[in-house]
């Protein structure tokens, strides 16, 4: 579903340039939660962004779906990330001025796919979440863990395989930390393929892998499988 | 360090870390100001001092004198020559005095002619400095020399060294130099010796025509300069006229001290009521930057800043804002009035001098441009008595919403409005009018703050991108309402100034009265002007024919003149019309005093005293009315029937028309009136010289008349668009080397001066009103659209493409402008009766077209701010990851 090779990208410090990911290779498999975990600056979360077409790689190759995203125009970029790709921000980047189900809808109303055909799908992915009942509140009435949650019905609404997710619990408390991650499990049960980048070791310890990186690199997997994934099977 | 200067520093600081912000605020303060510096100056710069308008008109002169009875006694040109002694006897002793003489004076050359005026004085002399301005060469000092307007020099197509011909024997002269008057560059005029104006003045030097001469082409006037002040009363004993220069200054002030202090009010007025409202947007945005701020405020209060301290960092921003946006404004406004003037004295053909700033008007603009933006922050500022904790958290500041004072604010302010409008109407004072008008506006803003929360909770069922730009502007209401109310404010002052000028452009073209149709010409001779000149004016009109319509008069007297020539003018038949009857109807003004021919024109609307029994052959008439001839008109005149160009004269059918016996020449009296069966071809001409009675040669013998032998008109169809002066020029050059200078006048039809004027101002206030509703369009909008910057970005994140952001941008804005457009162009339908009836003027309807393109300016304005100020929030999310 996701497969990076040899990702590189620089940031520029003032006169001084970081390279924030060193050749990074990553291929996941369908139906699995990655954890990638390390230290703060090491890179995770522009790996993330670079996955997920947030930002272009200086060099190497991200291919999505079988798509290299890194050659799509930005237009087609864009529709790519919308059909295939869901993306949970650790401040969950809700529009403040749409509704719950609004936000759900978004990225299907960005299509242009007809409203009501996707009122369905979007209440179903609020549900899967715990949160249809508050379809018609505006994010800033609620909760952190419940706009988190929210951010993730957007996130897998509409059929998405690709969820990335980071520090999807970083500002959580644990019962909503905890609701989050089994409505991550429950979507990887159904097939989807899940990358989530945490400092958590008990996000960690759902994932079916748990990948380590620091100083821009990976440095390989940690641990395989997880209990989590023993427990599943 | 003290918490003043720390809190100094940090305003600097916020400042420079948003230079786009900044730049922005900086922008949507030095607009107008600057405009409006530029304005005052230029306006400063045109008035001319009292000293410079005297001297424009009589130099150094003490004393100016004259004597037309001794001049009509002497004779011009003797009197010339002995007019200085003769002033020296009446005095009582040596009066040093210098002549001028004055008339008409045409100039000719490269086979045109031009009407021109003649100053006949010796340009070297003293006395005369500061009525000319030499602007090329040298002064004329022979007799043989001559100085040409700029004007006259261009119609002629001639320059320096050059020869022209003056006046009716096209007297030759060199031309040695281009002049100008310093108050007015446009004027045809020409100037040489004393002597040389006397010898080439019609009036003055063929004697023996005198009687052919047109009136206002014989009086030559001779005016004596004199360096003192002489004794009037002894003077006016021996018949001089005396005028001293006290006088003139009297005469100068009055001509020009009323419209200058109006010019100045309007502008400053204007500019107040601009600038109050961008204190609004202002205001507006340093609450954007408290919010942005909480954080560091919060941050601030918890290091131990109090209340005054975090008030003084915004606070600050405004001071700054101010004086950095006074000194740019007056620097560029003054700077633009050094570009400006010198095409605005050529444009209203004066000549101006130096530039000068009106330092009132700068000063007020000055205090004005720093406490708006002071107060707005200030204001503002109130806002930083924050909850710390929360500030410290970024949770957002509760919204208090005082929906008690925003009744009170509109239950005050909009039966003022009311009042102020109906005030302005009833005073005849428009400024009360536009202050009514802009009251209305604001409280309908005040409104708007919180009917748009409502409107975006009804926002649903839009479209995405409307849903999403509608309750952008409902979430930030104060923001979108206060540039909703500075777009509707400035919607309305283009309305209303653009109704102004266009009532006043309708009053004018109202009360005009055409001589003929626009384009086209029409000439009259007191002499008969040969086929081959007819000819030679066709040629140079470049048109088909040039159509001759006779006179019908009765037969020649049998007498002779007292000079016991043959009479060469001895009257015509004349229609009688609604205005001779008004007149002949005698006095019944309340002063018992006789009706005038203007006052029996704006009395029956019909267009003139005279219209003449013209002769016209058959073949001109489809020319004449410049469409083809009907059958039936040309068999009328087969019968000998009249056609008449307007109902009015031939109400029943007939025209009478009447004529002076032809004794009544010498004094006889007497009346032929004449009954003629007419047929009516159009039903009324707006036109002073086509209100005519047509007939053919033919038909005179049966109404006892004869074709004028002396006199004629011609109507000249307009060419290729219109006579040109060129062209009008030619013909009057060859008009007058046939029939001499001063026996014909040549009128081409070029529309009111002033309307002119109006239109063009008129044009002139649309563009810089669009400009002026786009720049702030555009410079809100962009301030307006960093406050949706946070929605844009979550928008991205979720997967809208750049070109999504930029089009929801541009509809946030587009909405919000566009009912700020929609709010001012309502509150100029309701003023704009009472401000057409505060000036006494009617309506028009380009105005509305105006209004239209500046509404339209604005919201492609706006628009287009929206959509790059969104394209711009991509860098944002990549900032953010």
């Amino acid at each position: 579903m996701l497969v990076l090779e040899n990702v590189t990208r620089q940031y520029r410090a003032g006169e001084v340039r970081v390279a924030a990911v060193r050749g990074v290779s990553l291929a996941t498999t369908p139906g699995t939660m990655t954890a990638v975990m390390g230290p703060s600056g090491c890179g995770k979360s522009t790996l993330l962004t670079i996955a997920g077409g947030l930002q272009p790689a200086d060099s190497g190759t991200v291919t999505v779906a079988g798509v290299r995203i890194d050659q799509l125009s930005e237009n087609d970029l864009y529709r790519h990330r919308r059909r295939h790709i869901g993306y949970v921000f650790q401040d969950y980047n809700l529009v403040q001025i749409l509704t719950v189900l609004e936000n759900v809808m978004l990225p299907a109303e960005l299509d242009g796919l007809p409203r009501r055909k996707m009122r369905d799908r979007a209440l179903g992915a609020l549900a899967m979440v715990g949160m249809a009942d508050y379809s018609d509140r505006y994010p800033d009435t609620l909760s952190g863990g419940q706009q988190q949650r929210v951010a993730l019905a957007r996130a897998i609404c509409g059929d998405r395989r690709l969820i990335l997710a980071d520090e999807p619990t970083g500002a959580l408390d644990s019962d909503n930390a905890a609701q989050v991650l089994d409505a991550l499990r429950t979507l990887v049960r159904a097939g989807a393929t899940c990358v989530v980048v945490t400092h958590d070791g008990s996000v960690a310890a759902q994932a079916d892998r748990v990948l380590h990186m620091r100083d821009g690199l990976l440095d390989g997997d940690l641990v395989e499988p997880s209990g989590a994934r023993r427990a599943d099977a | 360090m003290s918490a003043r200067r720390v809190a100094l520093r940090l305003a600097v600081r916020g400042m420079r870390r948003d230079r786009r912000r900044t730049f922005i605020l900086l922008a949507a303060l030095v607009v107008p100001l600057a405009v409006a510096a530029a304005l005052s100056t230029v306006r400063a710069t045109s008035i001319l001092s009292p000293e410079t308008r005297v001297e424009a008109l009589i130099g150094q002169s003490q004393s100016v004198v004259n004597n037309g009875a001794f001049v009509r006694e002497q004779g011009v040109e003797r009197a010339l020559a002995t007019g200085s002694a003769e002033l020296s006897r009446a005095a009582g002793h040596s009066v040093e005095s210098y002549v001028e003489v004055n008339g008409y004076l045409p100039a000719a050359a490269n086979g045109r002619q031009v009407d021109s005026f003649g100053y006949g004085v010796d340009l070297d002399a003293a006395i005369h400095r500061g009525r000319f301005h030499l602007l090329d060469g040298r002064t004329p000092r022979g007799d043989r020399e001559v100085a040409l307007s700029q004007s006259v020099a261009e119609r002629l197509g001639v320059g320096i060294g050059d020869e022209v011909g003056l006046g009716p024997d096209a007297a030759p002269a060199t031309v040695t130099g281009v002049v100008a008057i310093v108050t007015d560059t446009l004027r045809k005029f020409v100037v040489t010796t004393p002597l040389a104006a006397v010898r080439n003045t019609p009036g003055a030097a063929s004697a023996g025509g005198q009687q052919e001469l047109l009136p206002g082409r014989n009086s030559t006037v001779l005016t004596w300069h004199v360096p003192v002040r002489l004794d009037s009363e002894a003077l006016r004993a021996r018949g001089w006229s005396v005028s001293d220069r006290q006088r003139a200054f009297l005469l100068s002030d009055n001509e020009s001290m009323v419209p200058g202090d109006q010019v100045n009010a309007w502008i400053l007025g204007i500019t107040v009521l601009v600038v109050a409202e961008i204190g609004l947007v202002l205001g507006a945005v340093y609450a954007i930057v408290v919010r942005g701020n909480r954080r560091e405020l919060g941050l601030l209060a918890s290091a131990g800043a109090g209340p005054g301290v975090r008030r003084a960092v915004i606070s600050y921003q405004g001071l700054l804002a101010g004086v950095a946006g006074v000194v740019i404004a007056i620097i560029l406004g003054i700077a633009a009035a050094f570009l400006i003037a010198p095409l605005a004295a050529a444009r209203s053909f004066e000549i101006w001098g130096p530039v000068r700033p009106d330092l009132g008007a700068l000063a007020v603009l000055a205090v004005l441009g720093i406490a708006t933006p002071a107060v707005s922050a200030l204001v503002a500022a109130r806002g930083v008595a924050l909850d710390v904790v929360a500030a410290l958290r970024d949770q957002p500041e509760p919204v208090r919403r005082s929906r008690r004072r925003g009744l009170l604010v509109i239950a005050g302010v909009a039966p003022m409005g009311i009042f102020l409008l109906a005030s302005g109407a009833i005073l005849n004072t428009p400024m009360l009018v536009l202050v009514g008008a802009l009251s209305l506006v604001c409280g309908v803003g005040y409104l708007l703050r919180g009917l748009l929360p409502a409107l975006g909770e009804r926002a649903g069922g839009l479209p995405l991108l409307h849903r999403i730009g509608l309750r952008a502007a409902a979430r930030s209401a104060p923001r979108a309402a206060a540039l909703g109310t500075v777009i509707a404010s400035l919607t309305l002052l283009a309305g209303l100034v653009l109704g102004a000028m266009g009532g006043l452009t309708a009053e004018v073209n109202r009360t005009y009265i055409a001589n003929s149709p626009d384009g086209t010409a029409f000439i009259y001779t007191t002499r008969m002007p040969s086929p081959a000149a007819v000819n030679a004016m066709t040629d140079a009109f470049e048109v088909d024919r040039v159509v001759g319509l006779g006179l019908a008069s009765p037969p020649p007297p049998k007498d002779l003149a007292d000079d016991g020539s043959n009479f060469t003018f001895w009257g015509d038949f004349q229609a009688r019309n609604p205005v001779s009857e008004c007149m002949s109807a005698g006095g019944s003004l309340s002063d018992g005093s006789p009706r005038t021919p203007e006052q029996c024109v704006a009395e029956t609307g019909f267009p003139t005293q005279s219209t003449p029994l013209m002769v016209i052959a058959p073949d001109d008439l489809s020319v004449l009315l410049n469409r083809a001839a009907t059958q039936a008109e040309l068999a009328a005149l087969a019968q000998h029937k009249v056609l008449v160009l307007d109902r009015r004269l031939a109400p029943d059918g007939t025209v009478t028309v009447d004529a002076p016996k032809p004794d009544a020449a010498q004094g006889q009296g007497g009346t032929i009136s004449v009954r003629l069966p007419a047929l009516v071809v159009q039903e009324r001409t707006t036109y002073r010289n086509l209100p005519a009675v047509l007939v053919t040669e033919d038909a005179l013998d049966g109404i006892g008349a004869v074709v004028q032998p002396n006199s004629a008109y011609f109507y000249v169809p307009a060419p290729a668009g219109a006579i040109s002066p060129e062209q009008e020029d030619r013909a009057r050059g060859s008009l007058s080397s046939d029939i001499g200078t001063g026996f014909f006048s040549l009128e081409v039809e070029r529309g009111p001066t002033a309307g002119k004027v109006l239109r063009s101002t008129t044009v002139a206030s649309i563009a810089l009103l669009v400009l002026a509703a786009a720049t702030l369009a555009f410079v809100t909008v962009s301030l307006a659209t960093q406050d949706m910057r946070p929605d844009l970005s979550a928008l991205a994140a979720a997967g809208a493409n750049r070109r999504f952001r930029s089009l929801l941008s541009a509809s946030h804005a587009g909405q919000v402008t566009l009912l700020g457009v929609f709010v001012g162009s309502l509150g100029a339908v309701v003023a704009m009766p009472a401000l057409l009836a505060a000036m006494d003027v009617g309506w028009s309807f380009w105005p509305w077209l105006g209004l239209f393109a500046c509404g339209l300016g604005a919201v492609a304005a706006a628009g287009l701010a929206g959509w790059f100020s969104g394209a711009g929030v991509k860098t944002l999310l990549r900032r953010a990851y």
